[in-house]
């Protein structure tokens, strides 16, 4: 399955790799996100709504400082009204690492260092990479903790749906016949319904006030029970075809039960498939909580999700005053972006009638 | 070697199958893949069943062994085993695998590639005889040591690409006989391997058969393994049997125009330079079998009478032959 051909075919996918690379980087921020984020996601800072990115300077007065950021001061616009933000030259703050600050939750252990920070009090001023949002709080943050819920409701919500679709696709192409069609049928069903409503239709059943994390868990549930029919065709097919081979046949011979087949024959025999299948299928499930949570009903505040952030981005008129709210937009499309070059590489390298030519 | 076991056993018939009819409904007409076929088997014999490709022999082997649906297809008649009819029965679950064990073509795709030879041995000694891992991986090596691979222990942990089509097939035999089965169906073991892989096949069959004593059904379009193995021989055409009867009767003196024309077109008959001899026409589609005798428009004895009618089993000699020419004689 994946064997040291596949590896180094792998390899020479160029792309795949790079894609690889950044998925693994983009998990790994995931699971220490609230230590590489400065500050918590959930703190309101009165102080700096709406205030802009901030510029990290290397020299003052043509003096090298290595990197810090100066302080803050605001006024009104006396025209729009608007707060705007002026760097104040007069105030250094250096960006140092590990810096003891605003004290979160890590995994069950409560801890205050961040990996990076400025030290002074967030009253203050704050070192904002993304700016900050309507309520202060920093979106650098939020875009870090928010990949907790954008990267893991795809990857469980792939697990289900591929579950699902492996059953279903195995069963309606071993059986064949009026089960298969029934099946058939209802994923033709199902995939001619306009994704988003249904999305929609199916997010409304959730309760709205159920905690965070049933909804969280709710949503993968919705994108899974939507996302298997594509899974379930594909295994669909390759069922047929496997199970015409003599090594079924000869199991079925000796007596062996049909799920026993199914589960320790068939779907196996498929795995290197599904696993291709799977990743192709991670970037739909990013994009699906995405769409949910930006629609209003997903996750909630004061979680965050990638979504989520976006959602504050909605109305043109923000984007035009606050442009800085869609970054997060952009790891949406970096980790979609990763994860189709990733399931790329994976394909072609698994397919054996690819070693020949090389691409 | 098998013609001197065969006058040994005792003519018991373990297995019988009558008058039956296999029919697939297709959108383009009924396909009759066997039409009304009746013999039987005796123990400890080696029945062969020759025919063209698509005259019905492997969907017979896999109709007893249950492999076919119905429906969608239409099956009658009976298959008895031991006197009890297991066609359309739950026995046939329970006999298949344990009582009844086919050995397959392609033994390239007879395995399941993920998994080790031991693994799928012990699979199959653990589901059928109920034995702890550690005994029936014992039977396990046992059994490939019978059927002649060396080195048993470090192949019982090797994949099946590790290994030629010729050991696989004999492992997949030594799987077939390890539940010590009362018939072994081999559908067309032998077409896939080299002539000299062929010939150490066929002595292992005739080696075991003689030790486990178990009845045979060799498929096989091959007439040079017939006369080497078999004891009795159903030759086949277009789904209908149209004679059968002792090797040496069949050989010495077939009675049907096939059976003739089948024979003659060995090879070893002819000279260089020679046209070989061959059957004039084509095997009928499933689609188009000829009305009557489904041999005729091929046949050169052919009359009116074999256009409308296909002819009833005559027993002449010790055989039983299905055509008109003999229908006076009698």
């Amino acid at each position: 399955m994946i064997s040291k051909r596949v590896i180094n075919q792998f390899k020479k996918h160029k792309l795949g790799v790079i894609g690889l690379w950044i998925v693994v980087g983009l998990y790994i921020i995931m699971i220490f996100s609230d230590f590489f984020a400065p500050y918590s996601y959930m703190t309101t800072h009165s102080n700096v709504t709406y205030a802009p990115p901030s510029k990290i300077h290397f020299f003052h007065d043509g003096k090298f400082m290595g990197p810090f950021v100066y302080g803050f001061k605001k006024e009104r616009d006396p025209v729009t009204f608007l707060l705007k933000f002026e760097e104040d030259r007069s105030k250094i703050y250096k960006i140092e690492l590990f810096v003891k600050g605003e004290e979160y939750n890590f995994y069950g252990l409560k801890a205050n260092i961040h990996f990076f920070g400025i030290k002074v009090d967030p009253q203050e001023t704050m070192i904002l990479l993304f700016g900050a949002d309507r309520f202060g709080r920093d979106i650098f943050s939020r875009t870090l903790v928010g990949s907790k819920v954008s990267l893991t409701a795809s990857l469980l919500g792939t697990a289900i749906s591929l579950l699902i679709g492996a059953i279903m696709g195995a069963i309606s192409g071993y059986y064949g016949g009026a089960i298969d069609v029934l099946i058939q049928r209802f994923i033709e069903v199902l995939s001619s319904f306009p994704r988003i409503p249904l999305w929609l239709a199916l997010s409304v059943i959730l309760p709205p006030n159920w905690p965070s994390t049933w909804v969280y868990f709710g949503i993968i549930v919705v994108l899974s029970l939507i996302g298997w029919t594509g899974v379930a065709r594909v295994v669909r097919g390759m069922t047929l075809s496997l199970k015409e081979k003599e090594f079924i046949v000869a199991a079925k011979v000796s007596g062996v039960k049909d799920m026993k087949i199914i589960t320790s024959h068939i779907l196996p025999n498929m795995s290197s498939y599904l696993i291709v299948v799977a990743t192709l299928s991670i970037p739909g499930m990013i994009l699906g909580e995405s769409t949910i949570s930006f629609l209003g009903l997903g996750i909630k505040e004061p979680m965050t999700s990638w979504g989520l952030l976006l959602k504050e981005a909605q109305s043109l008129t923000e984007i035009a005053v606050h442009p800085w709210l869609i970054i997060p937009g952009f790891f949406i499309m970096i980790s979609v972006l990763a994860f189709n070059f990733l399931g790329d590489g994976l394909r072609d390298a698994i397919d054996p009638y690819r070693t020949s030519e090389k691409v | 070697m098998s013609t001197e076991n065969s006058t040994a056993a005792i003519n018991k018939k373990i297995f019988e199958v009558s008058d039956l009819k296999v029919h697939f409904t297709t959108s383009e007409g009924v396909v009759k893949a066997v039409d009304g076929i009746s013999f039987h088997l005796n123990e400890q014999e080696t029945l062969a069943i020759v025919g063209e490709s698509g005259c019905g022999k492997s969907v017979t082997a896999q109709t007893i062994m249950g492999l076919i649906k119905s429906p969608p297809a239409k099956i009658i008649g009976t298959i008895k085993f031991k006197g009890e009819n297991i066609l359309g029965s739950d026995l046939v679950r329970e006999y298949r695998g344990k009582k009844i064990t086919m050995v397959f073509q392609e033994p390239m795709a007879s395995f399941d590639p993920l998994y080790t030879i031991g693994y799928q041995m012990t699979e199959v000694i653990q589901k059928h005889m109920k034995m702890s891992s550690s005994a029936s991986k014992d039977l396990a090596m046992l059994m490939l040591k019978k059927v002649h691979i060396p080195d048993a222990e470090r192949r019982l942990n090797e994949y099946p690409h590790q290994m030629s089509g010729g050991m696989l097939q004999r492992i997949m035999i030594a799987i077939s006989l390890v539940t010590n089965p009362e018939i072994l169906i081999a559908d067309e073991p032998t077409t896939a391997l080299d002539v000299t892989i062929q010939a150490q096949i066929l002595n292992l069959v005739a080696e075991l058969k003689s030790e486990f004593k178990t009845s045979t059904i060799f498929i096989t379009h091959d007439l040079g393994i017939v006369s080497e193995i078999a004891d009795r021989v159903v030759v086949m055409y277009a789904g209908k049997i149209v004679e059968q009867g002792t090797v040496y009767g069949i050989f010495k003196s077939s009675l049907h125009p096939y059976t003739q024309g089948l024979l003659k077109s060995k090879i070893r008959e002819t000279k260089s330079g020679e046209e070989l001899p061959y059957i004039p026409g084509f095997v009928p589609t499933s689609y188009e079998i000829p009305s009557g005798c489904p041999f005729h428009p091929r046949c050169n004895y052919a009359m009116e009478i074999c256009k409308s009618e296909f002819p009833k089993e005559r027993l002449i000699e010790d055989r039983l032959v299905s055509c008109h020419l003999y229908s006076q004689d009698q």
